[in-house]
C-alpha cells in the first residue's frame, strides 16, 4: 500500500506520543537540569523574501530584477556592511545589530528543490530531513524534538510550543508543553475528575487535557488582536523561559507576497520585530544574554519582481538570528552572486548552505551536543561543514 | 463495538441527531438522492449574489477614492459577512441532508478561498454558493471550470492580473504570476504527489494567463493571455487565446487519473479517516469511467464495508463541533438569527477562533487540516470544552443528561461515558461531559 507523505504524517500524529506535562511528574532537579542556554525558534510560515529582507545592494545585479523592491539604502533600508542592507520594516532592530545581538545568514535553504510547495518545505524544514524529494526521517517527527531526547535531563517543562497550532517541530517522542497564552477551563472540580477520567481512554485527546488542566490555572483568560498576537506568544514563551524553559518554538505567518510586497512586508517584519523586542524586554538582560533565537523560513523568493509588485515561491532565503547569545553584527553567506549564471534553476537565489546546518551548529554551541549526535539523530543527512560561530 | 448503520450515518456522514430525534436509519440510496436536492433552508438563508457582491465592492471603491463617507457602505458589508457566516451555520443545523452540507465543506474546503480583506471576504462565500454548491452532484471538471471562472480564487491566487509572457500586456508590463497554477496542480488537481515540475507550474501559468476579472465579475481578458499555443503536461493547445482554449485546458486537467485518485483520496481521508487502496482505485475508476461524474464516485465510497465500520478515526473541525452541539441540544433557528452582533462574535465566532478554525479564515490555500492532531491541542481543547459548557447553559434547561447521551450519541456511548454522566455533580456538567467527550468530539 501507498502512502502520501502527508497522510504518513497524519497517522503519525494521531497516534503520537507527545506526553504533555502531567502534574503528577516531578519538577526538574537543579543536579539534572539541561544547562542555561536557551533557543528559541520562531518559524516564519509563507516563505520570507530573504533578498528583501536583508538586501543585497551590493550586487550590481540586484536593481535588473527588482525594479521597486528592495531598493536598499537611501530608501529606507539600513546598511549593515556595505554590501547587506536591512529593510525598513526592521528599523526598531539596529539596536539590537549595532549591539551585536542581531545577525542573519544569507544564500540558505533546505534541500527542498522544485514543486516550492509552502506545505512540504514547511514540513521539511520541520522535520529536519536532507531528502531532496520531500520524504521525511520515519518516524515524521521535528527536529526539536528530537534534539530534546538527547539533553539530559530534559522533561516536559524544558520545552514549549505556543500558540494554537501543533508544531511538526517539536512533535514527536520527547514529551514537550504547549499552550496558548488565551486558554481557560470552566469546569468545577468534580467535572474536572470526570473528564479526566473519560479522556483517559483516548491518547490525543488525554495528553491535551492534561497540559490544558495544568496551565489553566497559570495564565489569565485574555485574547490579543491580531497586532497583539505576536507579543502575547512572545510574552507568554518568556515566562516559561525564564522559568524551567530551554527551548520555546512559535510561528508567525503573513510572508506568502505575491502582490505588493511594499505593503505586506512591513505587516509581517513588524510582527516579528515586535516579537524579539518582546523576548528581550520580558526576558531581561541576564536570560536574554544565554538566549539564541532563529527564524527560520521554508524557501526563499523568487529573484524577480512578478507583475504584481509582489514575488513567487523561489529556493535561497534568509535566517534571522538574535539573542545575547548570538555573535550578531554580520552577515554569514557564501553569496553565490546573482548573476543569470548564477542563480538556481535562473530564477532564484542559489542556496550555498543547507539553514539545518546553522541550526545544529547553534544547538552544538549552546547544548553541547556532538556532531555525530546531530548527524545521526537532529539532522540525518544534512551537510554541517564548518563550525559559522555564530554563538559567543 | 457494534454500531448501528443509523448512528453510523449520523456521525461520519453528518453533524449528529437533532435533539429528541434518535439517529435514523437510512440507505445508501437516500443517502445519495439527498445530494443533489437542496433543503428548503438553503433559499430560507439565501445569499447575496455574484453581482450585487461586485456592485459592492465598485461602490465602495468610488466612494473611497471620493472620500466619501463609507458608513452606510461598511453596514451594507457587514450585513452580508453576517448573513454569509449565518447561512454556513444554519444550513447544516436545521438541513433534512447533511451528507449535503458535509460535501458542500469538502468541496469548498478543496477550492480554498480565503477571508482575508474586504474583496476576499465577499468573493470566498460566493465561491462556495455559485460555484461548487450547483456542481455538487456533478461532474468535477464543471466544478473546477466554475471555480477557475469565479473572482474569488481568482483573486485569491493573484490570477486576475497574471499576465503571460508573450501577451500584449506582459510585453509592456511584465509579470506572469505562479501562485494559481501551482496550487492547481499541487491542491485542486493531480496532487503535490502528482508527476509535474516547475515547468509545468510555468506552462501552466503561461496558459492560465487571461483568466481576470472586471467590474462585474469574472472576465476573460485577451491582453494578458498567450497568443500563440500553450503547452501543458506534455499536450499542445493550438486554439487561439480565448476561455474556450482555457476550458479544454482545465478539462483534460481534471480527468487525468492522477486527478481521479487523487480526489478519490482525499474524500477517503476525509469521510473514513483510511485510504483502503481497493476503494481509492475503485472510485477512481468510477471516475475516469463516468468522466469526472461526482455522483458515481460517491456511490462507490458509500458501497464499501469501511463506511459503515465504527465512526471515530476523525475528529470534527470545530464548526462541524458547533453544529453538531446545536443540532444536539436544539438550538432555534430564531434564536441564532437573532443575535445582536457583539453576542454573535462572543457566543459563537470567538469560540470559533479560540478552538483554531476562524471562520472562512483558513491558514493558506491547502484549507484546514485533516488530522485529528491538528485540532486538539491544550488550547483549543480548552476551548471546545469552554463552549460545550457555555451552549449547556443557554440551551441546555430541561433537558435529562441521561437521555440525552443515550440520543446524542446513541450505541457510541461507552459504558465509562455513562457513568461519567451519571457522576456529574450538576445536570449541566452532565450535559456538557457528553458533549465534552472524546466520542462526541470525532466522527
Amino acid at each position: 500500500m501507498t502512502r502520501t507523505r502527508r497522510e504518513f504524517l497524519g497517522q503519525t500524529l494521531a497516534l503520537g506520543c507527545t506526553a504533555a506535562a502531567s502534574p503528577l511528574v516531578t519538577p526538574v532537579t537543579l543536579a539534572n537540569a539541561p544547562g542555561d542556554n536557551r533557543l528559541v525558534v520562531i518559524v516564519l510560515r509563507g516563505a520570507m523574501d530573504g533578498l528583501d529582507v536583508v538586501q543585497p545592494h551590493g550586487d550590481a545585479d540586484l536593481r535588473r530584477y527588482r525594479p521597486s523592491l528592495s531598493a536598499g539604502p537611501g530608501n529606507g533600508a539600513h546598511d549593515l556592511d556595505g554590501f547587506f542592507a536591512l529593510h525598513a520594516g526592521l528599523t526598531d532592530l539596529m539596536p539590537l545589530w549595532r549591539a551585536g545581538e542581531l545577525g542573519f545568514a544569507h544564500a540558505v535553504s533546505t534541500p527542498y528543490r522544485d514543486k516550492r510547495s509552502h506545505f512540504d518545505g514547511q514540513d521539511m524544514l520541520e522535520n529536519g530531513s536532507a531528502f531532496a524529494d520531500g520524504r521525511m526521517t520515519r518516524a515524521g517527527d521535528g527536529w526539536l524534538n528530537r534534539t530534546l531526547a538527547l539533553i539530559p535531563g530534559a522533561q516536559a517543562s524544558t520545552a514549549l510550543a505556543v500558540g494554537r497550532e501543533r508544531l511538526l517541530l517539536l512533535n514527536g517522542e520527547a514529551p514537550i508543553t504547549a499552550w496558548s497564552p488565551d486558554g481557560n477551563l470552566p469546569l468545577s472540580a468534580q467535572g474536572e475528575l470526570l473528564i479526566r477520567a473519560l479522556y483517559e481512554q483516548d491518547p490525543l485527546f488525554h495528553e491535551a487535557a492534561e497540559t490544558a488542566l495544568r496551565l489553566a490555572g497559570e495564565t489569565d483568560a485574555m485574547s490579543p488582536g491580531r497586532a497583539g498576537r505576536a507579543k502575547a506568544m512572545a510574552e507568554y514563551a518568556a515566562g516559561h523561559l525564564r522559568d524551567e524553559a530551554r527551548f520555546a518554538a512559535f510561528s508567525l505567518g503573513g510572508w506568502d507576497t505575491h502582490v505588493r510586497q511594499v505593503n505586506a512586508l512591513p505587516r509581517a517584519l513588524g510582527e516579528l520585530s515586535d516579537a524579539l523586542l518582546t523576548l528581550k524586554s520580558e526576558l531581561g538582560p541576564q536570560v536574554w544574554g544565554q538566549t539564541c533565537v532563529m527564524a527560520v523560513t521554508e524557501f526563499g523568493r523568487t529573484v524577480a519582481e512578478n507583475g504584481n509588485g509582489g514575488t513567487d515561491h523561489g529556493t535561497g532565503g534568509a535566517l534571522v538570528m538574535a539573542g545575547g547569545a548570538v555573535r550578531g553584527k554580520q552577515v554569514v553567506t557564501d553569496w553565490p552572486g546573482l548573476a543569470e549564471a548564477d542563480l538556481y534553476e535562473r530564477r532564484d537565489l542559489r542556496p550555498t548552505r543547507d539553514v539545518r546546518a546553522h541550526l545544529g551548529w547553534a544547538i552544538h554551541d549552546l547544548f553541547g551536543l556532538s556532531r555525530s549526535d546531530l548527524a545521526a539523530t537532529v539532522f540525518p543527512g544534512v551537510a554541517f561543514g564548518s563550525n559559522p560561530r555564530v554563538i559567543l | 463495538m457494534q454500531v448501528s448503520n443509523a448512528t453510523i450515518a449520523a456521525t461520519r456522514f453528518g453533524f449528529g441527531p437533532l435533539l429528541g430525534e434518535a439517529a435514523r436509519d437510512v440507505s445508501v440510496d437516500a443517502l445519495l438522492e439527498s445530494i443533489g436536492v437542496p433543503d428548503p433552508v438553503e433559499t430560507r438563508h439565501a445569499l447575496a449574489d455574484l453581482p450585487t457582491r461586485m456592485d459592492h465592492l465598485t461602490r465602495y471603491r468610488k466612494a473611497r477614492k471620493a472620500e466619501r463617507s463609507l458608513d452606510a457602505l461598511k453596514a451594507e458589508f457587514r450585513a452580508m459577512v453576517r448573513g454569509d457566516f449565518l447561512a454556513s451555520l444554519l444550513r447544516p443545523l436545521s438541513s433534512a441532508a447533511p451528507l449535503r452540507e458535509r460535501l458542500v465543506l469538502f468541496w469548498a474546503d478543496h477550492f480554498t478561498v480565503a477571508a482575508n480583506g474586504r474583496p476576499q471576504t465577499l468573493l470566498a462565500s460566493s465561491s462556495v454558493e455559485e460555484a461548487i454548491r450547483p456542481a455538487l452532484a456533478g461532474r468535477f471538471p464543471d466544478m473546477l471550470r466554475a471555480v477557475f471562472t469565479h473572482p474569488g480564487m481568482l483573486v485569491y491566487l493573484n490570477q486576475a492580473g497574471s499576465a503571460a509572457t508573450g501577451s500584449r500586456m506582459g510585453k509592456r508590463r511584465g509579470g506572469l504570476n505562479e501562485n494559481l497554477a501551482r496550487e492547481a496542480l499541487e491542491l485542486h488537481t493531480l496532487g503535490v504527489d502528482g508527476s509535474y515540475g516547475q515547468a509545468d507550474v510555468r506552462a501552466l501559468a503561461e496558459a492560465l494567463a487571461g483568466l481576470s476579472v472586471g467590474e462585474a465579475g469574472f472576465r476573460f481578458r485577451a491582453a494578458l493571455a498567450a497568443p500563440g499555443p500553450v503547452e501543458v503536461l506534455g499536450k499542445r493547445y493550438d486554439g487561439k487565446a480565448g476561455l474556450a482554449r482555457t476550458t479544454a485546458l482545465l478539462e483534460d486537467l481534471a480527468l487525468m487519473p492522477q486527478t481521479a485518485r487523487h480526489l478519490s483520496r482525499k474524500l477517503c481521508v476525509h469521510f473514513l479517516g483510511a485510504t483502503p487502496d481497493d476503494l481509492i482505485d475503485a472510485m477512481a475508476r468510477a471516475y475516469l469511467r463516468h468522466d469526472g461524474a461526482l455522483m458515481p464516485v460517491y456511490e462507490v465510497l458509500l458501497s464499501h464495508p469501511q463506511a459503515w465500520s465504527p465512526p471515530g478515526s476523525k475528529v470534527r473541525p470545530p464548526l462541524e463541533y458547533v453544529v453538531a452541539i446545536l443540532r444536539a441540544l436544539g438550538a432555534p433557528e430564531a434564536g441564532i438569527v437573532g443575535l445582536r452582533r457583539r453576542d454573535l462574535q462572543n457566543a459563537l465566532i470567538r469560540p470559533l477562533t479560540a478552538m483554531g478554525q476562524p471562520p472562512g479564515r483558513p491558514g493558506g490555500p491547502d484549507g484546514w487540516p485533516e488530522d485529528g492532531a491538528a485540532w486538539i491541542t491544550p488550547s483549543t481543547l480548552a476551548a471546545r470544552i469552554t463552549f460545550a459548557v457555555g451552549a449547556v447553559e443557554r440551551l441546555g434547561d430541561g433537558i435529562e443528561p441521561v437521555a440525552f447521551l443515550r440520543d446524542t450519541l446513541g450505541d457510541l456511548a461507552t459504558p465509562a461515558l455513562q457513568f461519567a454522566v451519571a457522576g456529574a455533580e450538576t445536570r449541566s456538567e452532565g450535559l456538557a461531559l457528553t458533549l465534552a467527550s472524546p466520542q462526541f468530539n470525532r466522527r
